[in-house]
């Protein structure tokens, strides 16, 4: 409305309006931010207390931090092997995950098999107590439990449906004509799938292997089961350090952080693929 | 199926209940023979030795003094025995064991010697120390899984000694007791309570050996108590009273306890027999809605919402033993092994306050509950020998010295006699007192004597909480009458 | 049309490699996905099928006695006599319930006010992903820390503001509360980047025609954006609801169910009853049963979208 009356008198005020408004907007998203933020700062700031500045109250956001919690979770019990069997299982998983998947997704998008789709759709939708308890029934006959690849074998349950899920969209984005003109040179099926559509693909593949190398790693209820002392993964580890002697929350929270790290660094590292990834899977759903 | 069953119900019957009775009456006899024998020469070796020790112990042991051992040149430290009999510590040396056992008040202080017996046998050993709940998951789903890695597990036989033998996981442990060349000539299988050591033995097979004499004792803040003139009462209906006295929340709350639905009724178990009910009636029915049940139920979550901190209802002991060594509570109900968390001053900042009473006298009954532990070798364990030596080895005599020591009262007669055992006694009088004479007067275990103990107790355990949320009166007596019929189904699913 | 370039690039090329190839060719619609079918099939099918086998027999695996065939007693046990199992059913909707609306609705406001140019916003959407992906038990510890009664923060943080200290985790009526918000903080954020997406397809036109018509912000939101954007909110509710009805993690590490059975859900139950007392046939049968109330809600909402489009 006073757009009308006084412009230059307008600009001045609405520039500071402006700058309000930005400021006002900025602190706002802080505002959001901050409550999702906490409880990661807090299990950094715990992670670096003594036993004592644990059970302080008030709770202490500013003390001198210790780094004798870290050292702990690696002498007190075997923390680095505990962290390959969950690179084991997971990369293994997600390896395996893409094999099956990529061709499968391909074909859904190209061919618009959607009663398919709708399978690997239900397929996520299973509790997985549901697959656990008869895997577990099955793996006790022949011996394979505490194994690797029984917890590979149900990882995939997680990993294959999430790669096919997520990469459907993005083969779906790959422009037909590409792959028929290199098929228009002599390319086969195979090859213009392997030449063409999966290098188009790669930001996809990657962002569907991040993710179900992450949900992988995340994994808890299957290993909690099937993982005995020799395949036990990093997130049953950590609870388990709940019940070991007394709680102790220092070690507790810095094996936390040691695992949650390498996922929240992956997550920054490849944020867009991700972002993209999370987007397409779901809104395409 | 059910012909089948029917012996072993009613044999198991009289093991649980005759033993119990049998095993503690002769267990604090002989207890009390320990320590009642003067200090009279505390400067000479542990008095008992006994070499004829194999034989399950039938009769009562004399007094320690007086057994004589026949080789006294095992006297020293059992590593140097590769001569004497034919007993051998290196026999297995090169094998690995693991051991998925608890986090409790033996396991602890010994991890700690876990060196000593790798370095003495040239086993090593793998001692995974979970909390029991997790423990209970991890060895069930393992061993139903038939898994051979484990070698040694660790079972309260009164919990789940039946169920994991009949689910054929217990390897009994006759056979390796009996044979002389598996036993260290010093070892001394005479010297352990003989109480002790027949609850350990179920359907006729010695299914752990006794590593604790455990009883409920009432365990208090002495300096508190003082502080404001009240005694630790003698009578459970006093107790309300004197935690009034104490109680000042939020820096100090009167009593903790287990509250958890898993554990809440092994403190509870004392005064539901304090108030002269039990789990089961006469002919095996489940009796948690008798009157006297119901008023211990109503009791206990009475003291733990007046007198209880917060977070009571989700509370495990390890929590509950966190609250009195933080200086946060009171008075605690619960194990005399709890010395160690209490009495040491790396965890704990009331080191010298605490005073161990007896479990207060109920208005029916006067039997605190009472229990023990043991280390079990794994029937699919492909390495039966080396565990049973991880066994033979944690129980001589100056291990059960050490951690009796430290807290966790022993089941062998000569510990307490012995001048540590006597230098203990001084120290800590009232505990050492007060176990020997709960001992002495109950012969009660904490939980009910069915095959599947566990799940039964969770259900008596969802009662308890409910009381605790202030479910109360008829009400409360409805949800009684509905766990009865809950733990009938359970003793009808499991027992045939 | 590809199909017809085919036959004449095979007969260009020669050899038995090329036979495969061609061979592939032909049949490229069911060879690509067979190998994921066949896992499928072996994964999850095979499982599944004998899940409901298993639901029919009595049995505790712990036990040295067979499993016996018992048709349906296990499922009409459950739905006829299995209180517990009943309240199981009221809580996990009650926790799906409330966790999924709020998600919804504070994930819908937060997507608004991100929904703009802003300096850094792929850090902040950064940002926002991590309580989703990072690992949910490790999570779930930090905040049974924070939940603490006697020394956590939360109830330091809120007794500056005059709330009086929690029981939490312990409180019968407030443990479901506390563990939805767990599942608030953990899932607002995927709310909020699928809707984020979704605002990004709205054509901007019908908003720019309202704002020259004078219509107010609140007007433009709720007769313009909310319903172009509903299709994406179905999608996000479709989800949430999907994976909370599921949750396990969380509860299993938080509460194990309790206090009492306080926050025992079905997931919960069914794992408690197949690896803490190995009733496995019942078990078998709760899990079924969790299936398909998974499946019915999903099955309502997928009706819903397709209304839509």
């Amino acid at each position: 409305m006073s757009a009308i009356a006084q412009p230059r008198v307008v600009r001045r005020h609405r520039s500071w309006r402006k700058v309000l408004n930005t400021t006002l907007l900025y602190l706002a998203v802080a505002l959001v931010i901050c409550p999702f933020m906490f409880i990661f700062v807090w299990m950094l700031l715990s992670s670096f207390k003594t036993g004592v500045q644990q059970t302080a109250w008030p709770p202490l956001f500013i003390f001198e931090p210790t780094l004798k919690n870290y050292f702990d979770v690696f002498q007190r019990v075997p923390f680095v092997d505990y962290a390959i069997n969950s690179v084991i299982v997971s990369v293994s998983a997600t390896l395996l995950g893409l094999v099956f998947g990529l061709p499968a997704a391909y074909s859904i998008a190209r061919w618009r098999q959607s009663k398919l789709a709708i399978a690997i759709l239900t397929s996520r939708m299973v509790p997985w107590i549901s697959f656990l308890l008869p895997w577990y029934l099955l793996f006790t006959r022949v011996g394979w439990v505490d194994t690797y690849q029984a917890l590979i074998l149900t990882h995939l349950i997680i990993t294959m449906p999430m790669i096919i899920w997520l990469l459907i969209a993005f083969f779906e984005d790959i422009p037909t004509e590409l792959e028929e003109a290199a098929m228009i040179d002599g390319c086969s099926r195979l090859g213009v799938f392997l030449k063409v559509s999966v290098p188009l693909a790669a930001p996809g593949i990657v962002a569907s292997s991040i993710f179900s190398l992450i949900y992988s790693w995340n994994n808890f209820i299957f290993a909690l089961i099937l993982a005995g002392r020799k395949t036990m993964t990093l997130p049953v580890a950590v609870y388990s350090f709940m019940s070991y002697t007394e709680v102790n929350w220092g070690g507790i929270t810095a094996a936390a952080t040691l695992i949650a790290l390498p996922v929240l660094i992956l997550t920054f590292a490849i944020q867009r693929y991700l972002i993209k990834g999370l987007a397409l899977g779901g809104v395409k759903a | 199926m059910s012909e089948h069953r029917e012996p072993t119900v009613v044999q198991k019957n009289l093991t649980r209940r005759g033993f119990l009775k049998v095993a503690t009456g002769s267990s604090v006899a002989l207890l009390l023979a320990a320590c009642a024998q003067p200090v009279a020469a505390p400067t000479t070796a542990p008095a008992p030795k006994a070499t004829e020790a194999p034989k399950p112990a039938a009769t009562t042991a004399p007094a320690p003094a007086a057994t004589q051992a026949p080789k006294p040149a095992a006297t020293q430290a059992p590593a140097a025995s590769t001569g004497a009999g034919d007993f051998d510590w290196k026999k297995y040396k090169g094998t690995s064991l693991r051991y998925v056992g608890w986090n409790d008040n033996w396991s602890q202080p010994m991890t700690s010697k876990v060196p000593e017996f790798e370095d003495l046998t040239g086993i090593k050993l793998n001692w995974e120390q979970l909390a029991q709940d997790q423990n209970r998951q991890k060895v069930q789903t393992e061993l139903t899984a038939k898994n051979k890695d484990i070698d040694l597990i660790y079972i309260a036989p009164h919990v789940e000694g039946i169920k994991y033998y009949k689910a054929g996981w217990i390897f009994p442990l006759d056979e390796y007791m009996n044979n002389p060349k598996m036993v260290p000539p010093d070892f001394d299988m005479k010297d352990f309570a003989e109480g002790m050591l027949k609850t350990c033995n179920m359907l006729g097979k010695q299914l752990t050996l006794p590593v604790v004499s455990e009883a409920c004792l009432f365990i208090y803040r002495k300096d508190l108590f003082e502080a404001k003139g009240v005694k630790p009462p003698e009578n459970l209906l006093d107790m309300p009273a004197a935690l009034d006295k104490v109680h000042s929340p939020p820096s100090m709350y009167g009593w903790v306890g287990r509250g958890t639905v898993t554990q809440n009724a092994v403190p509870w178990s004392s005064y539901l027999y304090a108030f002269g009910g039990d789990y089961l009636t006469k002919d095996r029915k489940p009796d948690v809605a008798s009157d006297a049940s119901l008023k211990s139920i109503q009791f206990y979550a009475d003291v733990a919402r007046k007198y209880g901190p917060p977070g009571m209802t989700t509370m495990n002991w390890p929590e509950a033993v966190a609250q009195m060594q933080s200086n946060r509570a009171a008075v605690i109900t619960d194990a005399n092994s709890f010395r160690n968390a209490l009495d040491d001053k790396e965890k704990s900042q009331v080191v010298g306050k605490v005073g161990w009473a007896m479990f207060p006298k109920g208005p029916v009954g006067n039997t605190p509950g009472i229990w023990t532990a043991g280390t079990s070798i794994s029937a699919l364990s492909e390495k039966k020998e080396a565990a049973w030596y991880f066994i033979i080895w944690s129980l001589q005599k100056k291990y059960q010295t050490y951690t009796h020591g430290r807290g966790c009262p022993s089941s062998r007669t000569s510990v307490w006699n012995s001048p540590e055992g006597q230098d203990i006694r001084k120290q800590w009088p009232d505990w050492a007192d007060n176990t020997l004479k709960t001992l002495q007067i109950s012969n009660k275990g904490y939980s009910p004597e069915v095959v599947s103990v566990m799940e039964v107790r969770n259900a008596v355990g969802e009662l308890i909480v409910k009381a605790m949320q202030g479910v109360t009166g008829d009400a409360l007596k409805a949800e009684a009458e509905k766990t009865n019929k809950a733990i009938t189904d359970i003793m009808a699913k499991t027992e045939g | 049309m590809s199909v017809a370039e085919k036959p004449v690039a095979a007969q260009v090329s020669r050899g038995p490699t090329d036979a495969v190839l061609s061979f592939i060719d032909r049949h490229a619609q069911w060879l690509f996905p067979a190998p994921a079918v066949i896992m499928l099939l072996l994964v999850m099918v095979f499982p599944s099928l004998y899940n409901i086998y298993m639901s029919m027999q009595t049995w505790f695996a712990t036990s040295t006695a067979e499993p016996q065939f018992v048709g349906l007693q296990n499922f009409a046990d459950l739905f006829g006599k299995d209180e517990n199992f009943r309240d199981s059913i009221w809580r996990t909707i009650y926790f799906t319930a409330l966790a999924v609306v709020l998600e919804l609705v504070i994930g819908l406001a937060i997507a608004l006010l991100l929904n703009r140019e802003l300096k850094g916003h792929k850090v902040i959407r950064t940002l926002f992903m991590l309580p989703m992906m990072a690992t949910p038990t490790a999570m779930a510890l930090i905040w049974v820390l924070m939940y603490n009664p006697t020394l956590g923060v939360l109830n330091y943080l809120l007794s500056l503001i005059g709330v009086p200290p929690q029981e939490w985790l312990s409180n019968l009526a407030l443990v479901i509360p506390a563990l939805a918000v767990v599942d608030i903080w953990q899932y607002t954020p995927f709310v909020t980047l699928l809707l984020l997406a979704g605002l990004a397809t709205i054509p901007v036109e019908p908003v720019e025609s309202a704002k020259i018509d004078g219509a107010s912000a609140w007007q433009i939101l709720w007769h313009i954006t909310l319903p172009l954007l509903r299709p994406t909110i179905v999608v996000a509710a479709l989800f949430r609801i999907i994976d909370t009805l599921k949750t396990f993690d969380t509860i299993y590490v938080m509460t194990q169910g309790g206090p009492g059975r306080a926050s025992q859900t079905i997931n919960l139950f069914a794992f408690q009853t197949a690896f803490e007392y190995f009733h496995i046939g019942y078990a078998a049968a709760v899990s079924l049963s969790l299936i398909a109330l998974v499946f019915m809600v999903s099955g309502v909402l997928i009706r819903l979208r397709r209304q839509e489009l």
